[in-house]
Formats: structure tokens, sequence, C-alpha cells
């Protein structure tokens, strides 16, 4: 015997997920079903939901599975009929097997779980006998019509003969077709006055003509014969539909093939669908599963879509830069030889159409990347309803096992946020509502005591504001008292008695968020994980988000989480710090301000500023990063306010650059975590930032000492570092910034002199070998001009040999370095006597 | 009679004749018989601050050319930064810093050349990618005063053979904080 195709189990394990969630949900929209017509809508719903999940286990083989799934039918026939109520313990027993098959979908059943599972149902049903469950294929139809005639009883036999037939056939497909073709001919000959098994019959009649029965039988035979036979028999009982009918007739006609004519060429026999339409993932316009991973890494290749097509933007200004000087070389030429212009004018109409076509190239690719970068975007978002549905049936067992009554409403389930957030605060959000029926929601005698409904209500809803999600859980139990918090803290060592007693209510409630602040009930019931709302808290605060709550004693608690709708684009503040761009997250910055250095005090041994009548801990981001002073304060500097969860940190950086709306990128698989960094962004201009860790920053501010300004520091001199090398730019900068002084960088000599134009510069170091001016023409053309005449230059170049030296020295060059052989203290030292002697002028 | 071009001598070549010069082209023709070893690997050699190393070619993810890079605070000096490699982020570290012990003198870093080994990714930064060749890893030895996890090896041209994932787990580990 075959084992079924793994990736048709793959297909039905999948399937079986949904339609067990659909089937817990509309179970417990059963028990509270108020009138007879959503009661019957809800039962015909899960009969078909029950129905879909028995004759898809049956298709792979899966019989421990189709046996609960018939049990439930069975059950549920006996609450549509109107001989059982469905009633709390009935639904309890309906939701258990549910359960069960939940567990079995991804791993088979053992006996005994099947026996217990269907014991249960059947004990709900009111029924004595004990033992085992009656067999999924039963022999014998039922539950069958009281009065049946003969023609009717040989007719339901034949259904029987059906089911074995085709029930021995998926176990042997090898055995062919030929006894399922047998009792097919069998139900045509016989007569029937039930509409839906005519039309069945029919349409196997139809689609296993010809078919060659001693041959193999293939899955699609077997799965769509296996549907038929099984609606055949649901209509014994009255319990299948026109609709099921016509899904069958469309299966089975799709597997009609020509029988081969010895006239004629074979036709390829057209290949019908791998997948039966039953055992498809859930059908929502044509939705595909796609791993959240796979999305990543589709739209980490998008940012490099965009990079590219901003260089190509880059090599276009550069196309345009040689157009104009080939114009400026044109018009001084136009004095020459007219077969020359002739030439040099040709070629610059064809720059001029590459150009052209450049630029449209670009602005297309600019256009489909960013569609692209949005679709993507879109595909992650996803609604909230599905992680809100299962905590429907958490919050009332819960309630069950603790003797209270407590329903969870349910509101903006329509709400998208990204799927990666989805999955990461269904643990926080399980959390709080277990908090809520555990400590919130009070017993019946005491709510109807406190003249509330016995029936405790805990609503959620979501709200989509910007660029943000609130999610509100909110209860109407006992609510939060200071007092008890303090004591319970007390009590459980955190605090001081007398510190306790000096907080204020809001101080005293939030001590709920300290560690260590969980009872031993919390320990077990969450996961056996034993956390608390400090870790709800920090998990929150790591997902870019804030929780904060509010609550009324004898009123109600609720708790608000405010995250980001999305965790790939996000908007990001940039600054500058110690020469280095920066992201930091927008959503973790409650404000900009501006400081001066006067108005920096000290608090609790740390430096801080007033903020909003508060002292908040203050520091400069380049000392934070490098872990030690990195140079004198300057006398006024923005400071960015991070607020993450209740502590705030002023964070003075060098320059505000702007907000940019980011995709984060974090760090390939495999890499350790690098201190205050979650990640890089690339700019719109092509560069890489590094994007910070609020929550790093503020915890390791906080936790440091004072930073105390450094007596004595380097007086700011300021070098022009001008090399076409972005390494070699930074290397040189970053030695010249940790001795003191002050960097201007340029990537060729053009951009150097401009530079020299707008700013004080004592010294220039610069490398030769550059694009559009080299460093001997940048040393020359200083040398030229009045202005700049007496600035030095050290040129510093991977040019070794004695006549470039020379060339150096002839060009005005003060100093001449090489590469290979660089050594920070030489260098610092020739950089010192340099700017000395221009003080010195 | 006028000698003619060359180009037509060959036209007056008896067949025979002709047939022994085809089969001697079509030897030279072929190429010379690999020595087959079993210690004989591809190799990526790589420049970076004059000193020359190679890494197995296997370990090679693909080599980009250097855009940007995204500075990583308190990160030792032989990191470089963060940079892209194809949409993905991976921490660059300039070899000849970190596996060449180069203390002075910096290197015009152009290339990336991502690595992987055991399900971990690396970005090397060096100047340039000079050549993918076929070597024995015998002819490496190593070097008693310069013995590294991660260097198997310099031969007699004073390349540098280096180990993917001893190199990687080396450079991560001098990333992680002390414990």
């Amino acid at each position: 015997m075959s084992a079924p195709d793994p990736e048709l189990i793959q297909i039905f394990e999948e399937e079986a997920r949904d339609l067990l969630a659909q089937l817990q949900r509309a179970l417990l929209q059963l028990e509270g079903a108020p009138g007879s017509a959503p009661r019957t809508d809800l039962l015909r719903l899960i009969f078909r939901l029950a129905h879909t999940i028995k004759g898809s286990a049956a298709t792979v083989e899966r019989n421990d599975l189709a046996q609960i799934a018939h049990e439930l039918e069975s059950c549920l026939e006996e609450v549509r009929s109107g001989t059982l109520e469905p009633t709390a313990e009935l639904t309890s027993a309906a939701l258990a097997a549910v359960d069960v098959l939940v567990e079995g979908v991804s791993a088979p059943l053992t006996g005994e779980q099947v026996t217990l599972a269907g014991a249960a149902l059947k004990r709900a049903r009111g029924m004595a006998a004990p033992g085992a469950v009656a067999a999924a294929v039963p022999a014998e139809p039922g539950p069958a019509k009281r009065k049946r005639s003969e023609r009717q009883s040989a007719f339901d036999a034949l259904v029987g003969s059906l089911l074995e037939a085709v029930s021995r056939l998926s176990k042997d497909p090898a055995v062919g077709m030929a006894e399922v073709l047998e009792v097919v001919a069998a139900l045509v000959a016989s007569a029937t006055d039930r509409p839906v098994s005519a039309r069945v019959i029919a349409a196997m009649h139809a689609a296993f003509e010809g078919v060659d029965f001693t041959a193999r039988a293939d899955r699609d035979q077997i799965e769509a014969a296996f549907l038929a036979a099984d609606l055949l028999y649901a209509d014994l009982g009255g319990q299948a539909s026109e609709e099921e009918a016509e899904a069958v007739g469309r299966k089975l006609q799709s597997l009609q093939v020509r029988p081969p004519r010895a006239s004629a060429p074979i036709p390829a026999p057209s290949r019908p669908e791998r997948r039966a339409p039953q055992l498809q993932p859930q059908v929502d316009g044509g939705a595909v599963k796609v791993p959240v991973a796979l999305l990543d890494s589709i739209l980490y290749r998008l940012d490099e879509l965009v990079a590219a097509k901003l260089r190509i933007d880059y090599q276009r200004k550069q196309i345009e830069d040689a157009q104009e000087a080939l114009d400026q070389g044109v018009a001084r030429a136009r004095a020459g030889t007219s077969e020359l212009m002739h030439e040099v004018e040709a070629h610059r109409r064809k720059l001029e159409f590459v150009r052209g076509d450049l630029t449209q190239e670009a602005h297309n690719l600019g256009m489909v990347a960013h569609g692209l970068q949005e679709d993507v975007k879109d595909v992650r978002m996803v609604p909230i309803g599905p992680i809100l549905d299962p905590l429907r049936r958490m919050v009332r067992d819960l309630a069950s096992s603790l003797d209270k009554q407590a329903a969870l409403e349910v509101s903006g389930e329509t709400v998208r946020v990204d799927k990666r957030l989805l999955e990461l605060i269904r643990d926080p959000l399980t959390h709080l509502l277990r908090n809520a029926v555990d400590h919130g929601i009070e017993r019946p005698d005491v709510r109807a005591a406190n003249g509330k409904p016995v029936m405790g209500t805990i609503r959620v809803s979501a709200e989509a504001r910007d660029s943000q999600v609130q999610i509100e859980i909110k209860d109407d139990g006992r609510g939060i008292r200071a007092d008890d918090i303090r004591a319970a803290a007390v009590a459980k060592g955190l605090i001081e008695p007398e510190r306790a007693a000096a907080l204020s209510p809001r101080e005293a409630l939030n001590l709920i968020f300290a560690a260590g602040f969980t009872t031993a009930a919390e320990l077990t019931s969450v996961s056996g994980r034993g956390v608390g709302l400090d870790v709800v808290r920090e998990n929150v605060a790591r997902l870019g988000g804030r929780i904060e709550f509010f609550t009324e004693p004898g009123k109600g608690t609720q708790f608000n989480l405010n995250l980001p709708l999305t965790l790939t684009a996000s908007r990001g503040l940039l600054v500058i710090a110690g020469k280095h761009p920066f992201c930091i997250p927008l959503a973790a910055v409650e404000e900009v301000i501006a400081v001066e250095l006067a108005e920096i005090g000290a608090a609790n041994g740390r430096l801080a500023v007033q903020w909003r009548r508060q002292a908040v801990t203050f520091v400069r981001l380049s000392d934070l990063l490098a872990g030690k002073p990195s140079g004198r304060p300057p006398n006024r500097c923005p400071a960015v306010i991070l607020a993450v969860s209740d502590r705030r940190l002023a964070l003075g950086v060098d320059e505000l650059v702007g907000q940019e709306e980011v995709v984060v990128k974090g760090l390939a698989a495999g890499t350790p975590t690098l201190a205050f960094v979650s990640g890089a962004t690339s700019l719109a201009d092509g560069r890489l930032v590094t994007v910070l860790e609020p929550n790093a920053l503020v915890i390791a501010a906080t936790s440091r000492n004072a930073v105390v300004e450094r007596p004595g520091a380097t007086a700011a001199r300021t070098v022009l570092v001008a090399d076409d090398s972005l390494t070699s730019r930074t290397m040189v900068a970053s030695v010249l910034e940790r001795a003191g002084y002050r960097t201007f960088l340029a990537h060729d000599g053009e951009a150097a002199f401009t530079l020299l134009s707008q700013e004080a510069i004592s010294l220039v170091v610069s490398d030769v070998e550059m694009p559009v001016l080299d460093g001997l023409g940048l040393v020359r053309r200083m040398r030229a001009s009045e202005r700049f005449a007496r600035v030095p230059v050290l040129l510093l170049t991977s040019l070794d040999a004695a006549l470039d030296r020379a060339r150096g020295a002839e060009a005005g060059a003060n100093g001449y370095l090489v590469k290979h052989s660089f050594d920070p203290g030489a260098f610092l030292t020739l950089v010192s006597q340099l700017v000395g002697s221009k003080e010195a002028r | 009679m006028s000698t003619p071009p060359s180009h037509q001598r060959f036209n007056a070549v008896p067949a025979d004749e002709l047939q022994v010069l085809k089969d001697r082209a079509r030897e030279l023709a072929r190429k010379p018989a690999q020595q087959q070893t079993g210690d004989e690997i591809e190799l990526l050699e790589l420049h970076s601050r004059g000193q020359r190393f190679a890494l197995p070619l296997s370990a090679i993810e693909g080599i980009v050319q250097l855009t940007s890079v995204a500075f990583v605070p308190q990160a030792p000096a032989y990191v470089r930064g963060l940079v892209s490699f194809r949409g993905e982020l991976m921490i660059g570290i300039e070899l000849s810093a970190f596996a060449g012990g180069a203390e002075s003198g910096f290197a015009d870093l152009q290339r990336v050349v991502a690595i992987s080994a055991g399900g971990a990714r690396l970005a090397l930064l060096t100047e340039k990618v000079v050549s993918v060749r076929s070597a024995a890893t015998t002819t490496f030895h190593p070097d008693p005063a310069w013995q590294r996890p991660y260097v198997v090896g310099t031969d007699k041209d004073f390349v540098t053979l280096l180990e993917p994932s001893a190199l990687i787990t080396h450079a991560f580990n001098a990333l992680r904080p002390a414990t």
C-alpha cells in the first residue's frame, strides 16, 4: 500500500487547521446563539466543516481523525433535530473533540485518544454505551428514515457497498476501479427519489465511463470517488446539500476522459488538478500562503533595487557632467577645424540620446521598484482578527476553570497589521487577557452583589491610527487598587515598606510592571515561562510600541498597547553623532528639544536636563556609543527625548538631519548581537545607516555614571580630508577626530575646493589620484588662490615613487605620506606640526 | 612561379601529411591532464594591504562592490561596519586587519566578499579580488610564528589560506561580550 503523497498531506494539514479554527469559532457562537435562525445556520456550517474534515482526513488515510469528525457529526445531528440543546456540557465536549482533532493534525492519535474523544461526545449525547466508537465508514448507513421501501433499502445498501469499495481502493489503488465501477453501474440501475443522490450518481457514471478499470487508480479518481460516495452516504441522512452536490459534480467532471479510438491519435488527457478543490488552502480571492521569511527576503532585494536605481541616477548625473564638459570643450574648440567640430558634435548628440534613455530607464526602474515595494509591504499586512478568535475560547475556558463567567468581545478585527507583529503580540495579548480573567473579573456572586451582570465582559478592540495600531483590552472587573499593589510589592520583598508608603498612587500602580511581580498561578499558566507584566512591557517595547493602563477600583481596568502597524517600513529620525549618521526609530521619540550647555545639571548622579518639569537623564549620543567622553560638548545641541515604556532619556546629538521612511534590515542569521544596533537602513541617497535600538540606549544611559566633561580637551582644529575612497576618508577622519580634530570630507579635489570656500580649514589632507580634480591639481589651485595659498596641504597617497613625491613638492604640498605605511602616531604628529605652522602665521 | 601566400600553402600539402598536422593540432589543443589529487581545491585569492589571502571557493557567496558602510559603535578596529550584500545586512571586517595582523597602513577597500559557513555569514572587505585557481591544500604550510585557528597555512608565494568556518567563528566571538 503506498503512502499518501507528502505534499498532499501538507495541504491537508494546512486546510485542516483552518477548518478546525472555523469549527471552534462556530461552536462557541452556537453556545450563545439567541434564536433558531442563527442556530440553524451555525449548525449547517458546523456540519459542513466536520464533513469536510472527515472527507479530507479519509483521503490522506487519517481514519483516526475521520472517526472523531464522524462522531461529532452524529452528536450535532441530535442538536439539529431538536433532541438535544446546545448546552455548555455539549459544547465543551465538542470543543474537546476539536482540540483532539487539532492535536491529531500534526501527529497520529492513539486509539485511546480517539476512544476518549468519542466517549465524551457520547456522554454529552446522553448515550450510556461505553467502549469503542463506531467505525468511520459504517457498513450500515444511518441515521436512516423510519419507513423505507425495499427499493430504498437496496439503494442504501449499494451506497454502503460503494463506500467499502472506495475504501479498499484508497488503501490499494492497484486493484483498479473495477469494483467501484460495478457498484456505480448498479446504482445507476437502481432508482432513488433523492435529487442529490441522483445527481451525484449521474456525475459518477459520466466521469468513470471509459475508465480503464484494470489500471491503477490515480489520486484524483480516488478522491472524487470518495467524495461522491461520502456525499451519497450523507444524503441517506438528509445531510447533503445541493451546493455540495454541485462541488462534487464539478470534481467528477474534471476527471472525464475520452476513451481511446483506434482511428485517431490518442489525445493527451487534460491533466486534472493535482489538488482536490476541498483540499486547497482556504480560498479568499485566490490567496496563497507565503512564508514571512520569503517576504522579508523579497523586501530586502527590492531595497537593493531602489539602491541600484539611485546609482543609475548618479551615473546619469556623471554623464550630464561629462556632457557639460564636452559642451565647454566644444565651445573652446569652435575656432578649430570644422571636421573635428563635426565629430565632436556627433558624439555630443549621441551622449545626449544616451542620457535621455538612461533617465527614462531610471525613472521606469524607480516606478517598478516602488510599486513592488508597496505590493510586498501590503502582502505582509493581515487582519488582526485571526489571533483574537482563539482568545475567545481561552477566556471562556479559563473563566470556567475559575468558576467565573466571562466572555470576550472583539472589535476592529479587520484592522490589518504586519504578520510578524501579529505573531509577536500573541503572547502579550494572551497574558493580559489571562490577567483580566484571573485578577479582574469577579466571581458571579460577587458581581451580582455589586449590581453587575453575572457574565463578565472583556473587550478587545483594535484601531489603526496613522502608522500605529492601538489595541485596547478592557474589562469590567474589580479594577486595581494602589494600596493592594503596594502591599503585594512589600510582601514580595520588591520594595521597602517605607518607600512603598512614599509612592504616589500612580507610582504604586506602576509596580505591577516590576520584575518579579507575578503570582504563582501565573507562573504555571502562561506556558510555564513565568512571565510577568515586566516581560510584556519589554516585549512591546522591543516591537517599537508602548503599553499603558488605566484602572478604576470597582469598575474595571484598561490596558492600551500602541504598536507600529508594520515592522518593515517605519519612520526614523536621522541624526549625526560623532560624525556618523544614525537612525532612531521615530516611535521611540517623544520630542526634540534644544539644549544649552548651561542648562545641563545633575540628578541622581547623572547629567540631566529639565523636560516638562521633570529631570531627564542627559547624555551625548557620541559619548554613549563610544563608551567614554568623545570631545568637548558644544554650547548648544539638539537633544532627542527618547521614551521607552515609562523611562525617558535626553540624547544629545551633533546634528538633526530629518525624518525618513525607512526599511530596517536586521542582521543576517547567526550574526552576534551588536551593542546599540538593531540593524541598518538604506537612505534615499543610497547610504547605509545604522539603526539604533532605543531600549539599549536608555538602559545604558540610565545605568552608567555621569559623564564628566573631560578637561583640557584638545581645542577643535578643522581638517579637510579629500579622497575618492570611502574607507580611506573614513579611516583618516576617525584618526583625526579621536585626536580632537574637527573634520570635513570631500570625495574629489573639486568638492574639496568648494568646501574650502565655505569652511574655515586649518589643513587639507588629500589623496593624489582622484576624479574631476586630483590632489596635485587641488594643491596648485590652492597655491594660485590668494585666499588659500597658505593653507597647508598634506598629500596621503598610495603612490610611493620618488618622482611622485617630487611632483607633490613641486605642486606646493607641505607633506607627503604613503598609505601602505600609514602610522597614525606619525600622521598626527605631522598634522599637529602643519596645523601649528598655520597657527603661527 | 611566385610563392603563394602563406594561407594558401597548406592547400598543396598531401592529405596524409595534413592529417598528421591536424592530429598534432588536436593533441596540442587538448588540456593537460589534471593531476587528480584528493586535496586539491578551488580557491579565491584576495589582496588587502599588500597581503594575499585565499579562501575556498565553496565558501564564497558572492562578490559585490563596496558602496556604503554603516558604522558599528564599540566594535574592534577590524570591524569596518555593516554592509549590504544583495539586500542582506552583514558585519564587514577588513581582512588584512583581522586575519593578517596588519597594524599600520590602511587599505582602499573596494570589494565585499561574502562568505558563509555553518549557517553564519560574514562580509570580508578587501581591496581587490585577484583570481580563482586550483591548489593543493598540502602546499600551504602553517607558520609556527603565526598560528591562528582560521589560518590553514601559507604557500611559497606568501598566499595565506584561511578556513572560513573558523574565520567566522573567531570574528563573531570577538564581537560577543565577555562572559
